[in-house]
């Protein structure tokens, strides 16, 4: 009846997957936002937050993702934003982003955009762990806090190189 | 020649029995407590100096008079009166004007002897030289020889004659004498209506037929009360309610039945003046157990069983309707051939089974069904009819009433046994009768088993497990409910009530102390005033913190109802506490922050005591020349004060109140908020939400409650459950047609999300089977959705649990009377509150 039980181990390969996949999948759009000072305050500010790295890289990556919906008029039709997702997330998977990507911009990535990014994988996250979301409108600060509570979300990380300042 | 007897017969027509208002028992009390407090000294010696004159001596001077002499000691002497001013010396035919010289002394302290001694020894000292000393005291010497022993130790000591006049003189001189003066000065009731005292007479007339000390006081204290007919012109039911008390009283004894027969009849006038019918019934039943001791007394009973059947069905107290049958058997005997008797028995059942089945709940469902059958039994018997129909018809009745734990199964079972030595041939008497035994040891056992839960909830409370104490306490709570425990059954809900509160579900709370004044009120017989009073004052303490305070008013309204009808003197604190204090103070915020209810608040103020609220009219809702008129008399600092509160509350310019809860109960929309404590969010906030007006107000009240009690017996399984939220708003509608009775559907708003929940008007009916549905049906679905909103997890289980089939045993668990829905609808003073929003009285 309730959700998936928490399991540290399973949850740790989980984020080492996440640092070992999304780095790859958008390198040059990390490049630019880890040389953007404008970014840095972002980051100072979900380090108040206790953001890892993870959060962040994931929080980005839906960020590109969603741009890119966008970009492609996507997101007025859910059956074309949901083909368009896999196949963007697919080709980020397998190639990665490339130099001719159109290059999100920086101001894209603000503190709360972030916030917003992190919550919709979030949701994802939870579904995953056998969540059911109804047709009602969530606040997405209390899912996160139902990942907060249940699967200790913000607060576990594995041994990595810094990606952020 | 006459013999003994006649010779006692004419002894009695010497000394005619003497008649008083009051008995010698009660003037006695009144002279032996006459004490320092209540200037008994100065009372003492007026009635002293008095009797003296009229009985003793007719040249009496009081010692405080300047003839006198002053105080030596003595406190009246015999003197020559040359000038006599005083009325009273020519008032009465005097006894004889004493020659020698007499001091008297008064004494009222209980060490009579010390004080006799103190004085004489002061008189001789004083050389008042006293041919007699006379003590006078308000003690009763017992025996007579202390008395005698005493005045010789004195001439003994002191070569003065002394007398002693104690207690027994006053008291004989008063009661057969000068009973004026007793009236005069010890407040006794004048004999002055001639109908009063023929029944005094009666009461006095009385030997002492075995009647107890404590009883004969009771039937005295009651005998005073009832003198006065004024103080009931408002409430007959008093005057009805302590004339039985004093037939109850000597209707045990065989000595005192006559007598007990007529105060009784002292009541039967006022029947057609009763609001509350169950006094009238109660007072015809006594007089009927009274009269069915006499010989002919079936007669007379016959002759006033069409009014107790009257009353019986028009008071609706369906636990009152065996009195009827009670009544038609036991004359049976004696009136079976008359012809007027059998067309009673035969309308009175016709009567019965003509009765709206509808309307009724369960329990008085079965109430009716017992009634018929117990007047059926006769018929079967007399006319030799089939035994084994009648005895299966029995069967389908235990079997249909053995759910329902208040139902008393006593006299079902009793017909039973009495009818066993003739009946136990017929085929299905004993398995029957093996039934009825079952389901009444279970009714007995139960008593025991709901005392061991009870320490177990207690002891679960104690460890600070409050839901589950209120789970386990419920259970003992079914099995008290029962008119033979009924105070058991009170006091567990109100500790149910108290463990509610505790948790914050407050209309959980006020539909425990809803079954408790169910079951007190509904059950007359077995009610507790004390806890009912209580149950009252913790509805208004749980209406002020919702913030209803015109609620709560009414609710005080209704616990001084109760006090004054049940002769309780209203709790001294409370009447400071919520009228002397709370109201004035309510009011001057209310004044500028919501007048309407201001007004309705002031209105409602005045039925209660109009001396409350004439500061606050004079302060604040005078105009500005009454006002200068009504300060004319305080000094400068009291008129600057005055004026000064008067422009703050005139402006809203008042402090906050501490735990002042702001609600408009005469606001267009109206809610029921509560807190419940939930895994992940930590805490669910759920407010029912609607339109003001009765029916709604009742519906909220019951959803609101209903759910709270889910929660609690739910617990265990809620811990379990994600929830995504922690505001939860449920929007109540009625609606005039639709294709469902209930829809519950799931919305999202501009001003967020919300449930909304629409009845449609004609299912919300009167009809308490229909109401328990509609309880039913509202909680499955309006929970079932809720939850469905508020969590993540699977719903497959979910919907398992609360789909209304499968609710209805947790339903009928934790609702032991009815549904509140029910209760809300039933329950004299409770349904006259919700909703209501004018100022009329609750009864």
């Amino acid at each position: 009846m309730s959700l998936e039980q928490f399991n540290e181990e399973r949850e740790l390969e989980a984020i080492k997957r996440r640092y070992d996949l999304i780095p790859r999948s958008i390198s040059y759009t990390l490049v630019r936002l880890r040389e953007s000072t404008e970014f840095a305050d972002v980051v100072k500010r979900l380090r108040v937050d206790k953001w890892k790295d993870w959060h962040i890289l994931l929080a980005i990556h839906n960020g590109f993702l969603n741009w890119h919906i966008k970009l492609n008029g996507a997101d007025k039709d859910a059956e074309k934003a949901n083909a368009f997702t896999e196949m963007l997330v697919k080709r980020l998977w397998e190639v990665g982003e490339t130099a001719e990507d159109l290059p999100v911009s920086i101001e894209y990535f603000s503190y709360d955009s972030m916030n917003n990014w992190l919550n919709i994988g979030i949701m994802h996250y939870l579904q995953q762990k056998g969540a059911e979301f109804g047709s009602r409108g969530y606040d997405l600060n209390k899912t996160r806090k139902i990942a907060e509570q249940k699967f200790k979300y913000l607060a576990l990380d594995i041994e990595h190189s810094p990606l952020f300042e | 020649m006459a013999g003994i007897d006649d010779l006692d017969s004419v002894s009695d027509q010497k000394t005619p029995r003497i008649y008083r208002p009051i008995s010698r028992r009660y003037l006695r009390y009144l002279i032996e407590n006459l004490n320092d407090d209540d200037s008994g000294p100065s009372i003492f010696a007026e009635l002293a100096e008095r009797l003296i004159h009229r009985r003793k001596c007719a040249n009496i001077v009081p010692a405080t008079q300047p003839s006198a002499g002053g105080d030596y000691g003595q406190d009246g002497r015999t003197q020559k009166v040359l000038l006599d001013s005083d009325g009273r010396f020519r008032l009465y035919e005097a006894p004889p004007v004493i020659e020698e010289r007499w001091i008297f002394a008064f004494g009222i302290k209980p060490d009579w002897r010390s004080k006799l001694h103190a004085d004489a020894v002061k008189i001789v000292l004083n050389d008042l030289r006293p041919d007699r000393i006379i003590f006078v005291t308000n003690q009763f010497i017992n025996p007579e020889h202390l008395k005698i022993d005493y005045e010789r130790s004195i001439e003994e000591e002191l070569k003065v004659p002394c007398e002693i006049l104690d207690g027994t003189w006053l008291l004989s001189q008063l009661y057969e004498n000068d009973y004026q003066l007793a009236v005069e000065l010890l407040h006794c009731p004048p004999e002055q209506d001639p109908e009063l005292m023929k029944m005094f007479e009666r009461i006095f007339g009385l030997k002492e037929e075995g009647i107890s000390e404590e009883e004969a006081l009771e039937v005295e204290n009651l005998k005073a009360r009832v003198q006065y007919r004024n103080r009931y012109t408002e409430m007959p039911e008093y005057l009805v309610r302590d004339l039985r008390n004093i037939g109850d009283i000597l209707s045990q004894y065989d000595g005192t039945l006559d007598e007990a027969i007529k105060w009784y009849e002292e009541a039967l006038p006022e029947l057609d003046k009763l609001r509350l019918l169950t006094e009238g019934i109660e007072l015809l039943y006594a007089y009927f157990v009274a009269l069915f001791k006499l010989p002919d007394g079936a007669t007379k009973i016959f002759g006033w069983l069409p009014k107790l059947i009257d009353l019986v069905f028009r008071a609706e107290h369906r636990s009152l309707y065996v009195y009827i049958s009670v009544w038609l058997q036991y004359l049976y005997p004696t009136l079976q051939d008359e012809e007027e008797y059998r067309k009673r028995y035969y309308n009175t059942l016709d009567q019965f089974k003509s009765l709206d089945r509808e309307s009724m709940s369960r329990l008085s469902l079965a109430y009716l069904d017992e009634v018929i059958l117990l007047l059926e039994f006769v018929l079967v018997h007399r006319d030799n009819l089939d035994r084994n129909v009648y005895l299966n018809r029995v069967r389908s009745f235990l079997e249909a009433v053995a759910p329902i734990t208040p139902f008393p199964l006593k006299r079902i079972v009793g017909m039973l046994a009495v009818v066993a030595p003739t009946w136990n041939a017929e085929s299905d008497f004993e398995d029957i009768f093996e039934l009825a035994l079952d389901l009444i040891s279970k009714q007995t056992g139960s008593f025991q088993k709901a005392t061991t839960l009870k320490e177990r909830a207690i002891a679960h409370e104690k460890a600070g497990q409050l839901e589950e104490a209120i789970v386990i306490n419920t259970r003992a709570k079914r099995l008290w409910l029962n008119e033979t425990t009924s105070r058991g059954f009170m006091l567990v809900t109100f500790v149910l009530a108290t463990w509610y509160k505790r948790l914050g579900y407050l209309q959980a709370a006020e539909y425990e102390l809803y079954e408790g004044i169910y079951m007190a009120i509904s059950q007359p017989k077995y009610s507790h005033p004390d806890l009912l009073a209580g149950m009252f004052i913790e509805l208004t303490s749980l209406a002020f913190m919702q913030g209803r305070v015109l609620r709560a008013y009414k609710w005080l309204d209704a616990y001084f109802v109760i006090c004054k009808l049940h002769q309780l003197e209203p709790d001294s604190e409370i009447v400071d506490k919520y009228l002397f204090h709370n109201l004035p103070t309510i009011l001057m915020r209310l004044y500028s922050s919501n007048r309407p209810l201001h007004d309705k608040l002031v209105k409602l103020g005045e039925t209660f005591n109009t001396n409350v609220l004439i500061d606050h009219k004079a302060l604040f809702l005078s105009n500005e020349a009454e006002f200068k008129i009504w300060i004319d008399d305080l000094s400068q600092e009291g008129r600057n004060v005055a004026q000064e509160l008067r422009n703050k509350v005139h402006l809203g310019d008042m402090e906050p109140l501490e735990d002042w809860i702001v609600y408009d109960e005469l606001g267009s929309q109206q809610y029921i908020q509560w807190i419940i404590p939930v895994p992940i969010q930590e805490k669910l906030e759920v407010q029912i939400v609607y339109s003001r007006g009765k029916k709604l107000d009742l519906i909220a009240a019951s959803l609101a409650s209903m759910l709270q009690i889910l929660i609690v017996f739910a617990k265990d399984k809620l811990d379990q459950l994600t929830f995504a939220d922690d505001t939860m708003k449920i929007v109540l509608e009625i609606a005039d047609g639709g294709s469902n009775d209930i829809e519950v559907i799931q919305n999202n708003t501009k001003d967020g999300f919300q449930i909304n929940v629409r009845l449609v008007n004609k299912f919300v009916s009167d009809s308490p089977d229909e109401l328990a549905e509609l309880s039913k049906s509202l909680l499955a679905h309006v929970s079932l959705e809720m939850l469905d909103a508020l969590i993540i997890d699977d719903r497959e289980e979910l919907v398992k649990i609360f789909t209304p089939e499968q609710f209805g045993a947790v339903f009928d668990r934790i609702f032991a009377v009815a549904p509140p829905l029910v209760l809300l609808n039933i329950t004299p003073f409770v349904k006259t509150i919700f909703g209501e929003y004018d100022v009329t009285r609750t009864v």
